[in-house]
């Protein structure tokens, strides 16, 4: 999950369909991935220029929240198994919020996941091989510099 | 038949499917435990004689109303389903029966929602599956069309008049405990709804049987839907008296209910929505119209799932006389004969602009189309030109 985020992250200003749909945001709203009931969790927010991470907070709902029913259904996604559209499918989760928001969020991790796993994964999980517009190495090296430059702490 | 890796089915509602159906209604309330029933309907059904009928055949059995609530618009919103849980409580009722088509039986669910879960705000239970089971309210549904199967769906459409948003609520809890498919509440229908309604179902239906979740038990389901459909659509339409038609169109459209409840709709749904919330064009026509062009969009890929179609759609005689490789493209002419038919009959919309669809509307619909809920288990993904293409190719 933290990898996804991270890719997201750097996407936002690297690839033109990421910057798309996340710009269609509304400023503020939040987005929860959860891997079961106790399992980690991942918060992040749409500010003016990106997302920012955010800890989870009792008192403050997501917008959006996709709860996963087992850690091994969250595994298979954030590994490159099955697709987000495949976890859908199978009820893999459950989903709190609009659903219309969440579609945006599963474009945007269908185009993540494009470019963090290799071809051979993205044929077989993917509806639709896009183009890249960064080679799949940049993307990890930024992701990298990243993590050195703290981008990836919450800041909420 | 491939099995998937992995699926789930679930199908709650007992069936209660003949002519005096409506009359074994209180025996199963009475079997579920309540004591005072809540009946919600329209007014249209009140005028046409509907609700009397439902009301005398309960009560000719034992069971007396608690309160009969008939105040319900076309669109569900949360304003009405507040209202309506309001009202439940004050007149102390416990179990629901909603009479009626979607609208009627989306604002039960709605209602059931809230009254199970008491949440502070119906928002809170938005998405899907995130309702939990909670207090239990009885539920049988009694629709007045073949139709939305909405009495076997797991979906509720509520409009948020606020914020000016439809909200979708997706959930298991929210299938009826009964659902009565007696033919007497059908027979009133035009033929221009009988066909429009009798569309969505087949459209149900079809969309199951290819659509990513796919499962050997919705394809059960959604193959008795279309060998129903096709061997009384059309009858149904032409004579709406006909009573042995009006049943098998109710089931069908039950089928096909349950079949998509589990399997999903794709990518006709979602231009669909997005043609309903633009240009107001009802959601049978808009199914009626997709329906052809996008499986040809689709063909590439699912032309396999239409060739096995194609012995529901146009019975075993034509599939055993088509040669395999045309099998696919019968199929989608089979929709195409059907269609026709109903236009000749009934003057159903067979284009867009006979819907009164605008090309100026185009690039709205597919905006909305893209971002529909039922786009990510479409088998084809469509992007915004792709939907373009297929609107002109419906124009």
């Amino acid at each position: 999950m933290y990898v996804l985020y991270a890719g997201i992250y750097q996407l936002y200003s690297l690839d033109t369909h990421v910057r798309e749909e996340i710009s269609d945001w509304n400023l503020g709203r939040v987005y929860g991935l959860k891997c079961s009931v106790n399992g980690p969790e991942l918060y992040f927010m749409k500010k003016k220029n990106g997302i920012c991470k955010i800890a989870p907070c009792s008192n403050r709902q997501a917008d959006v929240s996709f709860i996963f029913k087992s850690a091994d259904q969250a595994f298979q996604v954030v590994t490159g198994q099955i697709s987000v559209a495949d976890a859908y499918s199978r009820h893999a989760f459950a989903l709190a919020g609009d659903i219309g928001h969440a579609m945006s969020f599963a474009r945007v991790v269908d185009r993540a996941e494009f470019y963090l796993f290799p071809g051979i994964i993205t044929r077989r999980i993917l509806k639709k091989q896009a183009k890249r517009q960064i080679p799949m190495l940049y993307l990890y090296l930024r992701i990298a510099a990243g993590i050195l430059t703290g981008d990836y702490r919450p800041e909420l | 038949m491939k099995i998937p890796d992995f699926y789930e089915f679930q199908h709650n509602t007992k069936i209660i499917s003949g002519r005096y159906g409506l009359e074994n209604l209180a025996a199963e309330l009475r079997q579920m435990g309540a004591k005072r029933p809540l009946l919600l309907s329209d007014a249209g059904l009140e005028a046409a004689g509907i609700v009397r009928l439902v009301t005398d055949s309960v009560q000719n059995n034992g069971m007396k109303w608690a309160a009969v609530y008939t105040d319900i618009p076309r669109d569900s919103s949360l304003d009405v389903v507040n209202r309506i849980a309001a009202f439940y409580r004050e007149k102390q009722c416990d179990a629901l029966v909603a009479l009626g088509g979607g609208s009627v039986i989306d604002t039960a669910k709605g209602v059931k929602m809230v009254l199970s879960s008491n949440a502070e705000d119906i928002l809170q239970l938005a998405g899907c599956e995130c309702i939990k089971r909670g207090r239990r309210i009885l539920f049988a549904a009694i629709p007045t069309t073949a139709g939305t199967g909405s009495e076997s769906t797991l979906v509720a459409v509520i409009r948020d008049e606020l914020r000016k948003q439809k909200l979708e609520f997706i959930s298991y809890e929210l299938q009826p405990d009964v659902a009565v498919l007696d033919p007497r509440t059908t027979l009133t229908l035009p033929p221009l709804i009988t066909a429009t309604t009798g569309m969505d179902a087949l459209c149900h239906a079809i969309e199951a049987f290819i659509c990513m979740q796919k499962n050997p038990v919705s394809d059960a389901y959604a193959a008795a839907a279309m060998n129903l459909i096709r061997e009384n659509l059309v009858k149904a339409v032409k004579n709406g008296q006909d009573e042995k038609a009006r049943l098998a169109m109710a089931n069908a459209s039950m089928l096909a209910g349950a079949a998509f409840s589990n399997s999903m709709v794709g990518l006709v749904h979602a231009i669909g929505h997005a043609l309903g919330s633009v240009c107001l064009v009802p959601h049978g026509h808009a199914m009626t119209i997709l329906l052809p062009y996008v499986l040809m969009y689709q063909y590439h890929k699912l032309s396999p799932y239409y060739a096995e179609m194609l012995l529901y759609l146009a019975g075993p005689d034509i599939y055993a006389a088509t040669p395999e490789e045309k099998r696919a493209r019968e199929a989608i002419r089979a929709i195409m004969i059907m269609k026709h038919k109903l236009h000749k009959i009934c003057y159903l919309p067979e284009k867009l602009r006979e819907a009164g669809v605008a090309r100026s509307d185009f690039d709205r619909i597919a905006e909305l189309a893209v971002n529909d809920g039922a786009m990510i288990v479409s088998p084809v993904p469509a992007e915004k030109q792709d939907i373009l293409h297929i609107l002109e190719k419906a124009y």
